[in-house]
């Protein structure tokens, strides 16, 4: 069968899987401290409900939700809390978080059965509270509070899950490792997910460059009814929601709308696995897979850590870093963050951390725009990126109401032959657009 | 032979002719009447349209103040000079002032603030802030990328050692650079008012003092140095209360961290019209040198 894609733009960087696609998932023991943000999702960031010197075990709530977009968050190992307080991390240098100092113990909440396998399927009005209880957010980098996404407004009729296991940001390859050694799993939160939205029809998106996972993901689909892998060609953005929905079910999201809205959602594979283990094991989001890559790091590994975990417990079990390191960013390549301190912790939406040399962090001189059109030729949202980059150049952002479409997916600069900072420019415009239209309102 | 060059010829100057009938007509009837008096006030503002004033430009400043004859309306750039020639142009007295100064409330200069990495992104203050705030680690204090100095219409701001610094003798106090700002801080302020603490972190001296050697630290020393009541200390920063101040440069002289400065613009303390301060018996003159 042919794989399928999205029409317009789209480009194919270096894949650079091959660094860690043959590593099994290891786990790293919890650490001697971790430092948890109450900021993890988008929205309202948590409220913290522990205080210095309370006593905590894994998976105890630690933040309260505010708010319906917003996310509880729960400690990550037991031990004591040693300070609320603002610390840098991956968010801002200065977000609100507590710091656990670990008592070696690893002792779980009552209820939490980490080995537990079977899943209930006879009362399934229990999942909903229970995935929203667990701080489930998006896993594939957007932390979106996964509840919102399943609890969609009355006037729209779902009628597709899809799960996105497209992976396709070079380097990172959690998702891929997760379909090949937990496919059960994932099967499991896909049927907790659709019994969720009371949804039949099921897809798992993934690129055709991961075979092993497309065949092992086939496996722990048969005999689900409606549920089927949808082979999607190796294509950059093909992981994002909105191209994903165009190549799998061949519907376009209007400019400013959600994937609800036409009928579909669209989940993570890790967060299929999050719910899995939230509705089986009772156990909440403390922990996660995440790529360690790049050539600036002596073993890239896939690693499952524990949420708040610092950078320097990560280098330390992947060997440390090489005296060529340039610039460490959290995240894929492509739409990742730059870090400026290694002394940030893990969060929910961390799907990799990236240690790059001089050679992978290379910023190329940049020229003046020749109109040759590459860029729109590599959006896939269709609009005119080098137009867009002048007008923030010359700070016109009130006539960039087009950027507000921009997914930021980082494919117009990716294909500029001038390498221009288009990114940059149009984040610029897009942030700048906003403050201006809400000075407008106020 | 002749008609080629005649036919043409009025042909040509004939529609223009008629053409010009139709403008002439289409000027007289369309014509909108303004007073001569706007043109004339127009001309002796600045003329650069840099909104200070709160209208879109200077030709609208001239339209209102014709207009309404408000003699509060003030255009900053233009000062007292402009005041007066304005007020003379519509026979009344206008208020003038002297043009306040940009103020800039960070002095992290490069040696003395602490960078956090290498920032290769967009040379922009706003650019930078989308990618955790540029080079210096400090996260309240100037980013030295500029933004300011692109606001500028009279190149009267500039960065010198990663740091922006106003040019007083041009700064002309039209508040652009403030609002390019992301940081806000740069605050426009009255000449007279020339002590400043040139900070606006509120963090604990501890973290202050681990991005910054000229943060205000909170140590209070400044408070206990003035004898007029005239350093605030709100939240771990000080702040000064210019309506006590008298410029005696006790907490100049005293800051551990040379946050606290006098930029020296305005007039000095003996030709301020305040009281002299209660504390006459005190050994510190009031109007003590003030150390640059």
């Amino acid at each position: 069968m042919m794989a399928r894609t999205f029409r317009l733009g789209g480009v194919h960087p270096p894949e650079q899987k091959r660094l860690t696609e043959g590593k099994a998932i290891e786990i790293l023991p919890p650490p001697r401290r971790v430092v948890i943000p109450m900021a993890q999702c988008l929205g309202a960031p948590a409220a913290p409900t522990v205080k210095p010197k309370d006593a905590v075990k894994a998976g105890r709530r630690i933040g309260e939700p505010q708010g319906f977009v917003s996310t509880p968050v729960h400690a990550s190992i037991s031990g004591v809390v040693k300070r609320v307080d603002l610390f840098p991390t991956s968010v801002g240098p200065r977000t609100l978080c507590v710091e656990i100092e670990s008592d070696g113990a690893d002792a779980w909440v009552d209820g939490v059965d980490p080995a537990a396998e079977a899943v209930d399927f006879s009362r399934p009005e229990a999942f909903l509270p229970a995935l929203s209880d667990a701080g489930l957010v998006g896993m594939g980098g957007a932390a979106f509070p996964s509840h919102v996404k399943l609890r969609p407004p009355k006037d729209v009729t779902l009628d597709t899950l899809i799960l996105n296991g497209a992976e396709c940001e070079p380097y990172l390859t959690a998702d891929h490792r997760l379909m090949i050694e937990h496919p059960r799993e994932i099967a499991l939160g896909l049927r907790i997910l659709r019994a969720v939205l009371g949804v039949e029809r099921a897809f798992v998106g993934i690129e055709d460059n991961k075979p092993d996972a497309i065949a092992r993901m086939r496996e722990a689909l048969r005999g689900l009814d409606g549920a089927e892998v949808a082979v999607c060609r190796t294509r950059y953005p093909q992981g994002a929601e909105k191209q994903l929905l165009k190549t799998i079910l061949d519907r376009e999201v209007p400019p400013g709308k959600l994937p609800l809205h036409v009928g579909a959602v669209v989940h993570n594979v890790g967060t299929a696995f999050a719910a899995f283990e939230a509705v089986a094991r009772r156990k909440p989001l403390v922990e996660r897979v995440l790529t360690v890559s790049g050539r600036a790091i002596r073993e890239p590994k896939n690693l499952r850590v524990r949420i708040g975990t610092t950078l320097d417990a990560l280098i330390d079990r992947c060997g440390g870093v090489t005296e060529g390191l340039r610039k460490v960013i959290f995240g894929g390549p492509m739409m990742g963050k730059a870090l400026r301190s290694l002394d940030v912790p893990v969060i929910k939406s961390t799907s990799g951390v990236l240690f790059f040399d001089r050679s992978e962090a290379v910023l190329v001189r940049e020229h003046p725009c020749i109109r040759c059109g590459r860029c729109l030729g590599a959006c896939p949202q269709g609009l005119c990126p080098c137009d867009m980059a002048d007008l923030a150049e010359n700070a016109r952002y009130e006539d960039m109401a087009d950027a507000l479409d921009c997914v930021e997916c980082g494919a117009c600069q990716f294909a500029c032959p001038g390498h221009r900072r288009l990114m940059h420019l149009i984040r610029l415009g897009k942030s700048e657009h906003r403050r201006l239209q809400q000075a407008k309102k106020a | 032979m002749i008609g080629s060059v005649l036919v043409p010829a009025v042909v040509l100057g004939g529609l223009g002719a008629l053409l010009s009938l139709v403008l002439l007509v289409a000027a007289r009837r369309f014509a909108v009447w303004e007073d001569p008096l706007v043109g004339a006030v127009e001309a002796a503002l600045p003329g650069v349209n840099c909104g200070a004033c709160g209208f879109a430009g200077c030709h609208d400043f001239a339209v209102k103040i014709v207009g309404t004859r408000d003699d509060r309306m003030f255009c900053p750039p233009g000062g007292r000079a402009a005041s007066a020639k304005v007020g003379g142009l519509l026979g009344m007295a206008v208020e003038g002032k002297d043009p306040p100064v940009a103020v800039v409330m960070c002095r992290g200069a490069r040696g003395v603030a602490s960078f956090a990495g290498e920032y290769d992104g967009l040379e922009d203050c706003r650019a930078a802030a989308l990618v955790e705030g540029g080079r210096k680690a400090c996260p309240y204090g100037c980013v030295g990328l500029g933004a300011c100095v692109r606001a500028c219409a009279w190149e009267a701001i500039a960065i010198r050692d990663g740091i922006s610094e106003v040019l007083p003798e041009t700064c002309v106090g039209c508040g652009a650079c403030v609002k390019a700002c992301p940081r806000g801080i740069i605050r426009m302020a009255p000449r007279a008012e020339r002590v400043w603490v040139g900070c606006v972190s509120h963090d604990p001296g501890k973290l202050v003092r681990g991005y910054c050697r000229v943060g205000c630290i909170g140590c209070k020393r400044c408070v206990k140095s003035c004898a007029h009541d005239a350093v605030q200390f709100d939240n771990n920063l000080a702040r000064i209360d210019h309506d006590k101040c008298t410029l005696c440069g006790a907490c100049v002289a005293t800051c551990p961290q040379k946050v606290i400065f006098d930029h020296g613009l305005g007039p000095d303390a003996a030709a301020r019209a305040h009281p002299p301060p209660k504390a006459a018996g005190s050994a510190e003159p009031a109007t003590a040198p003030v150390q640059a």
